[in-house]
C-alpha cells in the first residue's frame, strides 16, 4: 500500500502550463538580470556585442510574451472548465489558512505536537500562487509599458519610464528571490522531497505523501470510496 | 705722363689680376681627391672624447648622391686647410646655408638641451645624417615621410634616453604606429596623414609646457584643426573650446579625448570615443569627477544616472544602437543646454531624441533625463525603491524563517527516525 498506489495530482494540461510558464520565467530571469547586471561573470558569457545584445532583448519579449499568452489561457481554464473551477474552489483563501500558519509555526517551534492538517492546496500553495498572479501582474504591466515606451510617453512623462523600471527590477528580484526561497524549498530542498518532486513531471504523487500533505482531502476520498463501497 | 701710362693700361691690368685670382687656386683650398686619399680608407677611425673608436671612412659614391654631392668637402669643414689637419676640426655649421632651420634648432628643446652640454639631444646630423643626406623628398631619406616616425624613435623610443631626460611618453613609435595617422600613411601611404612634424613642428620643436609650442594644452587643438579643420571650428565655439581659451586647464583639449599619439577611429572597438566606451571612459573621466564637477558647477551624477538608465545599460551590453553621451550632447559641438544651438536646447530635443524614437511626442523631450533625487520624481522615484527594496528584504526573510523552521523540525524527525530504526 504504501508507495504504489499512486493519485493525479496535475493533468497534462496542468503539467503544461507549469512548464511553460517556468521556461519562459527563467529565460526571463537570465535574458533581464543580463541587461541589469551585464558586468556579471555569467552575464559576461552570454552578453557579447550588438547582435547577441538584440537576441537577449528579443528573448525577453518572447519568453514575456509567452507567459502572457499562457497567464491569458490560465484565466480561460480556471473559468471555463470543469477541472479549472474546482482548482478556483480549491485556491481560494479561507480562516482555516490562517489558523494553519499559526499552527505550522507552532508546531514547527515546538509548540504543538501535531501539524495542520490541509486540503488540497495548503496555505503555502495558496501563498505562492497568489505571490505568482501578483508578480506576473506587475511585471506585465510595467514590463509591457517599458516595452511600448512610445504610448506611455503619450500619457506620462519621461520618469515615469524610471519608475517603471525600478518597479520592474525590484518585482524581478522579489519574484526571482521568493521563487527560490519558497517554491524551490518545497519541491527540491524540503528534507522529504529532496532532491525532487516529481509531481508536475509524472503528474502523480504517491498515496503516503497524498495521505501526509493533503489529510483532509485523503480522508475525503476515503470517506467517499467507502461510501461507494 | 705716368698718370697716362696708368690710365692707358689701367683695364688691362685689372683684367690681368682679377684673372690671375679666378684662375690662380689657393694653396689651401683642398680638392675631394686630396681628403679622399685617407678618408677612402674604411678602416680609417680615431678615438673620440669618451676613447670610443669611431669611423672616419667617408662613402664618396654615396656622398656623390646624396643632396650635397657636388660640394667639396672643404665648403662644410671650412678649417680644414691643408694636409694633414688638426686632429679634432671643428662641427660643421650647417647653418652657414640653412640659416632659419639652424635657428629654429638653437632654440628647440633639441637645440637648447646641446647647449646645455646633452650629448644626445638631436643635433642636424642625428636625423639628417652626415654625408649621405637626401632630399625630404627621397624615399631612402630619413626624414622622408615613411621613415620619419622611425628616425625620431630611434631616440624616442630608447629607454635609455627617455629615462635619462625624463620624457614622459616612452614609447610614442608603437602607439603612433596603431593610430589612424600612422595606418594611413605607413600601411595606405596616405601622404596627409600627421607624421611627427606635423603636430610638433620640425626644427623647433618645443616641449608641450611651452607656451609657443603647438603641442601646448592650449595651442594642441589649433595644431588639429589645420587638417581637421571643421571639427576644430566646432570645438573651439563649444563649452569645452571656450573654456580652454579661457585657461580653464581641466576642460578638454583634443588629446583628451582622442589620445595623442594613439588616435584612433571612433569605429575601432579599443578607441576611448568607440560608441561603446565614450560615455565610461572618457566623458566620465571629467564628469564623474567630483573636484571638476564642484569646481565649476557642473550638473552632478550625469554619468551616474546615465549608466542606470536603460540608454546605459544597453549600452554597456553591447548595443551600438543605444544612445551614448555624445548622441545627444554633440561631439565637438557640445553646448550648454541653455544655448539655442545646443542639441539638448529644449526646442531642439525634439529633433534630437527624434533621430532615434521616431514619432515620439512632446512628453519625451519635455520630461526629465538624468534623474537625481534632487528633483521631486527623482525623489518618488527614490522612494518607491527604497519601499520595493523593504519589501523584499521583509517578504524573504519571513519566508526564510518559516521555511527554516519547517527545515530544522523535518530534519530533526528525520534524523530521529534514523536514529530509532
Amino acid at each position: 500500500m504504501k508507495t504504489k498506489l499512486l493519485h493525479t495530482r496535475w493533468t497534462f494540461n496542468e503539467r503544461f502550463q507549469h512548464w511553460a510558464l517556468a521556461i519562459s520565467f527563467i529565460v526571463l530571469v537570465i535574458t533581464g538580470f543580463q541587461l541589469k547586471y551585464p558586468d556579471a561573470w555569467w552575464a559576461k558569457l552570454l552578453v557579447g556585442g550588438d547582435i547577441l545584445f538584440d537576441l537577449r532583448s528579443l528573448l525577453h519579449r518572447i519568453s514575456g510574451t509567452i507567459m502572457l499568452i499562457m497567464s491569458f489561457y490560465h484565466i480561460y481554464y480556471m473559468i471555463a472548465t470543469k477541472r479549472g473551477r474546482q482548482l478556483s474552489k480549491y485556491l481560494l483563501p479561507e480562516k482555516k489558512d490562517m489558523q494553519d500558519l499559526i499552527k505550522n509555526i507552532a508546531y514547527n517551534f515546538g509548540l504543538r505536537s501535531q501539524p495542520p492538517e490541509f486540503g488540497h492546496f495548503s496555505y503555502i500553495e495558496k501563498v505562492e500562487y497568489f505571490a505568482l498572479i501578483w508578480g506576473t501582474v506587475i511585471m506585465a504591466v510595467t514590463g509591457l509599458m517599458l516595452w511600448f515606451q512610445e504610448l506611455t510617453l503619450l500619457l506620462f512623462s519621461t520618469w515615469v519610464i524610471d519608475l517603471l523600471t525600478v518597479i520592474h527590477l525590484y518585482e524581478a528580484w522579489l519574484a526571482t528571490l521568493a521563487i527560490v526561497v519558497w517554491h524551490f524549498y518545497y519541491v527540491i530542498f524540503n528534507p522529504d522531497i529532496y532532491p525532487i518532486d516529481t509531481s508536475m513531471i509524472t503528474g502523480k504523487i504517491t498515496e503516503e505523501a497524498f495521505r501526509d500533505e493533503h489529510y483532509l482531502e485523503w480522508l475525503k476520498i476515503q470517506e467517499e470510496a467507502g461510501e461507494d463501497a | 705722363m705716368i698718370y697716362k701710362l696708368i690710365k692707358k693700361f689701367i683695364h688691362p691690368i685689372f683684367l690681368i689680376i682679377i684673372c690671375a685670382i679666378l684662375f690662380i687656386p689657393s694653396k689651401n683650398l683642398l680638392g675631394q681627391d686630396d681628403c679622399m686619399e685617407c678618408h677612402g680608407e674604411t678602416d680609417l677611425t680615431k678615438l673620440d672624447a669618451h676613447d670610443r673608436e669611431i669611423s672616419l671612412f667617408v662613402d664618396l659614391a654615396k656622398y656623390e648622391t646624396s643632396i650635397h654631392g657636388e660640394f667639396d668637402c672643404v665648403d662644410c669643414h671650412q678649417d680644414a686647410e691643408e694636409i694633414p689637419h688638426e686632429e679634432t676640426l671643428q662641427k660643421v655649421d650647417c647653418g652657414m646655408c640653412h640659416e632659419e632651420a639652424f635657428e629654429a634648432h638653437v632654440a628647440s628643446v633639441h637645440g637648447q638641451s646641446i647647449e646645455q652640454g646633452s650629448e644626445e639631444a638631436a643635433g642636424c646630423v642625428d636625423c639628417h645624417s652626415r654625408h649621405e643626406i637626401l632630399a625630404v623628398d627621397n624615399p631612402a631619406s630619413r626624414v622622408y615621410p615613411l621613415n620619419l616616425a622611425a628616425t625620431c624613435a630611434i631616440c624616442h623610443a630608447d629607454p635609455k634616453i627617455t629615462k635619462k631626460y625624463d620624457i614622459p611618453i616612452s614609447d610614442p613609435l608603437s602607439a603612433y604606429n596603431k593610430s589612424v595617422h600612422g595606418i594611413a600613411l605607413m600601411s595606405e601611404e596616405n601622404f596627409d596623414a600627421a607624421t611627427c612634424i606635423s603636430c610638433h613642428g620640425l626644427h623647433g620643436i618645443r616641449s608641450m609646457n611651452d607656451p609657443q609650442s603647438p603641442i601646448h594644452w592650449q595651442n594642441v587643438s589649433e595644431t588639429c584643426g589645420a587638417c581637421h579643420g571643421e571639427e576644430y571650428e566646432q570645438y573651439a565655439e563649444s563649452v569645452h573650446g571656450k573654456a580652454v581659451a579661457k585657461g580653464v586647464r581641466d576642460a578638454p583639449v583634443c588629446t583628451d579625448c582622442h589620445g595623442e599619439h594613439q588616435v584612433q577611429s571612433p569605429a575601432d572597438p579599443q578607441s576611448p570615443i568607440h560608441p561603446l566606451r565614450v560615455s565610461a571612459i572618457t566623458c566620465e573621466r571629467c564628469h564623474s569627477s567630483e573636484l571638476i564637477v564642484e569646481r565649476y558647477g557642473i550638473a552632478p551624477s550625469r554619468v551616474a544616472t546615465f549608466e542606470e538608465s536603460y540608454h546605459g545599460l544597453a549600452i554597456k551590453g553591447g548595443s551600438l544602437a543605444a544612445a551614448n553621451c555624445a548622441s545627444c550632447h554633440g561631439i565637438h559641438n557640445i553646448l550648454a543646454s541653455s544655448d539655442p544651438n545646443s542639441m539638448i536646447f529644449p526646442a531642439n530635443l525634439k529633433t534630437t531624441c527624434g533621430s532615434c524614437h521616431h514619432g515620439a511626442t512632446k512628453n519625451l523631450w519635455e520630461g526629465p533625463v538624468h534623474l537625481t533625487t534632487s528633483t521631486i520624481p527623482g525623489r518618488v522615484v527614490q522612494t518607491v525603491r527604497s519601499l520595493y527594496i523593504g519589501l523584499i528584504v521583509v517578504v524573504i526573510l519571513i519566508m526564510l524563517l518559516h521555511n527554516g523552521a519547517d527545515f530544522v523540525r523535518r530534519t530533526k524527525i528525520k534524523v530521529r527516525q534514523r536514529d530509532s530504526v
